[in-house]
């Protein structure tokens, strides 16, 4: 077989593979991305892969992923149980293809916190503040319902994942959900 | 350290040997040299995990910041580019170090610093195939049109996506997931298949960086007269460049690594520095063609 033909082929299996494949599930990776990131569909687009953000990252939180994110091989996620944000902003400052950007902090989107209130302690009658205290957006993105039950406001939460982190309970009562 | 001892001794009894050639004689270590750059230039993809904060490295070889300049892979930052349909500024300056560099000093990028070429070569070192005629074969220039007409298309930087390169670069900077396979499998080739068969069949990011040094000033030549068409530049060069030739292929593919210069018995090879004239046009009294 002529190379050309060969080379045409093989585009065109890549072609084929991506756009049927890879495409749908463009925009719900699933992933918490560094604070400052683009919408997800443009980030794939756009993240070069090159790891500066994570090599950067004071609080090691950011990681990057292997082959077994699929598409998102090389890009940067945070798992805020293991190491969360604290929206220093240095990730987005050495970014160079402004796939993260620098936004101030109360503009970051990254997700959105979750609690669960079955597994919660306060929610089950235990003193526990631990989230609302540890949140950095103190007393706006994380209130208490009646001097004693967490919730999130979802206006200001920036879903950098402290809570997460900081949360006793195990597995944790309060989850970052990416993609918003 | 001995040997980088012995080396300093053997390369001033040679340029003491004076008979006139010692600026060729200095390039007989030129292996060793390279050998240097490149486990120096890998080693440092991991110094910012246990260096927070060094002024020196940040990043892996797609994208980094080397001494506060910010150097990218002229292919990943054009494909991001194109898949990201917006010209971020500062990502295209941070090319124009590397296109510069190439458009002068030819493909050292691939000669000298690609971890993936390393492994190559650290993996030819032990088991080297036989080399496989290179001639008439563009398909890595196929292939780089190829993939960014794909990124144009999905909207994605599929060539940074899928990089061997990139992959290696993460795996010493973060660790290894299991697309290393990827690369086990491209070294894997090294042994069993053919040298750097990658670099001569697919590497588009090797193409991009052969179409930039199409007309570099730094290249390597071929002294006719002392040439005794022995063959062993030819057997030396990874590449599969017939050394010397004027040949367009011949020249892209050159990564300038220099490994023809320390193999010539006759020191026939070197580097030669090309000069222009008014008119624009290289002078190329060098270049003779030899055939094989």
């Amino acid at each position: 077989m002529e190379r050309g033909v060969k080379a045409a082929l093989f585009i065109g299996g890549i072609v084929a593979l991506a756009l049927g494949g890879f495409s749908g599930r463009k925009a719900k990776s699933g992933l918490i991305r560094p604070p400052g990131a683009v919408d997800e569909a443009l980030f794939l687009s756009t993240c070069l892969r090159c790891g500066q953000c994570a090599q950067v990252c004071p609080q090691k939180a950011i990681r990057i992923g292997y082959g077994d994110k699929g598409i998102s091989l090389g890009t940067p996620y945070i798992e805020p149980r293991q190491a969360a944000c604290n929206l220093c902003m240095d990730c987005a400052r050495v970014c160079p293809s402004r796939a993260l950007r620098e936004t101030a902090k109360e503009n970051v989107r990254m997700g959105l916190a979750e609690i669960n209130q079955d597994a919660c302690l306060a929610w089950q009658g235990d003193e526990c503040k631990i989230c609302y205290t540890s949140c950095p957006f103190f007393n706006r993105a994380i209130q208490l319902e009646d001097h004693k039950r967490p919730v999130v406001n979802r206006n200001v939460c920036a879903g950098c994942g402290i809570c997460e982190y900081v949360c006793i309970a195990s597995p944790a009562a309060v989850t970052v959900k990416a993609g918003r | 350290m001995r040997r980088l001892r012995d080396l300093r001794v053997r390369m001033y009894c040679q340029s003491g040997g004076g008979n006139g050639e010692s600026g060729a004689v200095g390039l007989r270590n030129l292996r060793l040299w390279r050998r240097v750059v490149q486990l120096t230039a890998a080693g440092l993809m991991t110094a910012p995990g246990w260096w927070p904060d060094n002024p020196v490295w940040l990043g892996t070889y797609i994208s980094s910041r080397f001494c506060g300049i910010a150097l990218t892979d002229p292919l990943a930052a054009l494909e991001v580019a194109i898949a990201g349909k917006a010209v971020v500024w500062p990502l295209l300056w941070s090319a124009v170090p590397l296109i510069l560099a190439a458009a002068v000093l030819g493909r050292i990028f691939c000669g000298w610093i690609c971890p993936l070429n390393t492994a190559f070569e650290i993996a030819g070192s032990f088991r080297r195939k036989p080399q496989r005629a290179l001639a008439g074969n563009w398909q890595p220039y196929w292939l780089l049109g190829g993939f960014l007409t794909a990124s144009a298309l999905i909207g994605l930087p599929v060539f940074t996506l899928i990089s061997p390169i990139g992959i290696l670069s993460r795996t010493i900077a973060f660790g290894a997931g299991f697309e290393a396979v990827f690369v086990v499998f491209l070294v894997c080739l090294e042994l069993w298949y053919s040298r750097k068969a990658w670099c001569k069949k697919v590497c588009p990011v090797g193409a991009l960086y052969g179409l930039l040094s199409r007309f570099r000033r730094c290249r390597i030549s071929l002294d006719t007269a002392r040439c005794t068409r022995c063959g062993a530049c030819y057997a030396a060069c990874g590449m599969g460049v017939d050394i010397g030739s004027p040949g367009k292929l011949a020249v892209m593919n050159c990564s300038n690594c220099g490994d023809c210069i320390a193999a010539c018995p006759e020191h026939a090879v070197s580097y030669q520095w090309i000069k222009r004239r008014k008119g624009g046009a290289a002078k190329h009294e060098p270049f003779e063609s030899h055939s094989r």
